[in-house]
């Protein structure tokens, strides 16, 4: 009954999404729409001595003279098999220059979310419990700061320290040079030790948002009526912080999580840009510079998707866990 | 949390009147000194004639940094002041008429959360470019969702109230309503948001600067001043600390305010 309840649930959910791909097929669509000129003339300034027929069939192969809906149309139907043409830069397909980005993002960001959860989560509980004391008020100096902080300055002086006045960890790429000679444990401490700067600043924001969140939802479960009864029942306080408002409190820190993503791959393009890491963040950014567009299209509709998978799982995870919600 | 309270938002304002009013005065009492080259002080460290050191040609940074704020800081209050535009129309016509309008804004407001905030503005930024008014547009224009989100809550949750019917009655045509009626009552939690709006933009701009993607130098905006600093991180630390330090107590402040505001 539970999981027919919840592969219902499922179901319904997938079907929503659906109307929202087409919105974020739209906004990208309308974005290259702002660009002066067609992407003929792009191509056309990057090769001077283009002749007007060859202009012309380009015009024709992209469709480009065809009216607006129509464009939309056939823009669609491609996205809809992760065909997003070819790099101007290079010629090679988009959907293989991402697919090489791809990993390392998930990775970095992936390690990111489990830093948020690992940290955060005690952080706010510490905080509820202790409400009102030195370790709380220091908990939410850190986290005002942690929501203030330019992020990517950070990234610059922890480099310079870390890796230039005390030499104790790399500043930039994925592997060292030797990385191909090395001992596959050898090589996953490379790998490691590469990645720790990395993640420790793109998860400090997050970081600070769910350790706030994460004690008001304490807070707040901490007051309920159920507490009062195991407390009643002569529950020990750890039994009751842990057992009963715990568990309670966070549900809602799954949709946190969630909704943390777009923030997180935003990011990417910062510190992958600051620490030479080949993820899509920096293939991004790399792209604006160069005028990329079919590659610009292609990682702005896939970070979208991926934001909205990303709600997707963390809404069934919440549905799983709280059988409520998937009876509405 | 009472210690917190008394101190915070206080050194807050104190630090964001001393922001504002470099942002006013700066340019027109320090431009000078702020383009002035000493070329016996280059990559000078703080000292009583420099408090914050000099850049690589010699330029004041304090000068400069004080300069920045009104591209910094100016840049944000536009922004936010597009982003709440935008985000109280959507809001406010989505709460108010309801039906298949609510549903196609929020869809939209919707789909906009789900774009990497970066990757959105700087897919636009490729397309019109960098520049100053297209950082406020653009980030103004990818901003507003949650603006809209609260107005349209808290539009929904006074529509059928009696004073809203009385308006009704007597022939309030819905725009007069929503303008004289309804957003009004939502203006609290609308400028918590924005004094957090502001906060956040200013960040989005120095990272976009930094970026390289931002205002385009010789425009000083703090942005500008770190990825300055950036090329001499090695040699004079002051030039990388300083602009960052501006733009976190600036953020910090904002954001205390906010807090206290709630």
């Amino acid at each position: 009954m539970r999981s027919r309840a919840l592969g219902g649930y499922a179901l319904r959910r997938l079907v929503q999404i659906v109307p929202t791909l087409i919105g974020i097929a739209f906004v990208c669509f309308f974005v290259i729409q702002l660009a002066p000129g067609t992407a003929v003339d792009a191509r056309a300034q990057m090769n001077p001595k283009m002749t007007l027929q060859a202009r012309e069939r380009l015009t024709q192969l992209y469709g480009l003279d065809r009216p607006l809906p129509e464009q939309f149309g056939r823009w669609i139907t491609r996205v809809a098999r992760f065909d997003f043409g070819r790099s101007f830069v290079d010629g090679e397909t988009v959907t293989r220059k991402i697919a090489a980005a791809a990993p390392v993002t998930l990775l970095v960001n992936g390690l990111s979310l489990l830093v948020i959860l690992v940290f955060g989560v005690p952080l706010g509980v510490l905080g509820a419990v202790r409400q009102g004391t030195a370790a709380d008020r220091a908990a939410t100096g850190v986290a005002l700061v942690g929501f203030a902080l330019p992020t990517f300055w950070l990234a610059l002086v922890l480099m310079s320290l870390f890796g230039v006045t005390w030499r104790f960890l790399p500043v930039a790429g994925l592997h060292s040079l030797d990385y191909e000679s090395l001992a596959p444990a050898a090589r996953l401490a490379d790998t490691a030790r590469h990645l720790v700067l990395p993640v420790f600043v793109s998860s400090l924001t997050g970081l600070a948002g769910i350790s706030r969140f994460m004690r008001a939802s304490m807070l707040e479960a901490l007051a309920q009526n159920f507490i009062r009864t195991a407390r009643a029942k002569g529950l020990s306080e750890r039994s009751v912080v842990v057992r009963h408002a715990l568990r309670n409190a966070l549900l809602p820190v799954v949709t946190l999580l969630g909704l943390s993503i777009p923030g997180l791959l935003g990011g990417s393009v910062l510190f992958e840009s600051i620490f030479s890491l080949p993820g899509m963040g920096r293939l991004f950014y790399l792209s604006v510079y160069a005028r990329d567009y079919p590659v610009i299209m292609g990682l702005l509709f896939l970070g979208a998707a991926l934001t909205l998978l990303g709600n997707l799982l963390a809404d069934l995870a919440y549905a799983w866990v709280d059988p409520r919600i998937r009876l509405k | 949390m009472t210690r917190n309270k008394g101190a915070g938002p206080t050194l807050s304002l104190i630090w964001l009147g001393l922001v504002a009013a470099a942002a006013v005065a700066a340019p027109l009492l320090w431009t000078e000194s702020a383009a002035r080259m000493d070329f016996a002080a280059v990559l000078a460290p703080p000292s009583a004639a420099h408090p914050l050191g000099t850049d690589p040609l010699g330029r004041d940074l304090l000068a400069r940094l004080a300069c920045g704020a009104r591209v910094s800081v100016g840049v944000g209050v536009v922004a936010v002041g597009l982003s709440l535009l935008i985000g109280t129309f959507v809001g406010g016509a989505a709460g108010y008429f309801g039906g298949w309008r609510d549903r196609a804004l929020m869809g939209l407001t919707d789909v906009m959360l789900c774009f990497p905030t970066l990757f959105l503005i700087l897919a636009v930024i490729a397309v019109l470019g960098p520049g100053i008014w297209n950082v406020v547009l653009v980030i103004g224009a990818t901003s507003w969702m949650g603006t809209a989100r609260l107005v349209r809550a808290e539009v929904l949750s006074l529509r059928e109230r009696e004073f809203i019917l009385a308006a009704r009655a007597v022939g309030a045509g819905p725009i007069r309503i929503l303008r004289t009626h309804l957003l009004p009552n939502a203006l609290g939690p609308v400028l918590v948001s924005a004094v957090l709006g502001v906060a956040t933009a200013v960040l989005l701009e120095s990272g976009l600067s930094f970026l390289g993607l931002g205002v385009q130098p010789p425009t000083p905006s703090w942005g500008n001043l770190l990825t300055d600093g950036k090329a001499t991180l090695g040699v004079a630390w002051w030039l990388t600390l300083f602009p960052g330090l501006v733009i976190l107590l600036t953020a910090l402040a904002a954001n205390c305010i906010a807090e206290d505001l709630r």
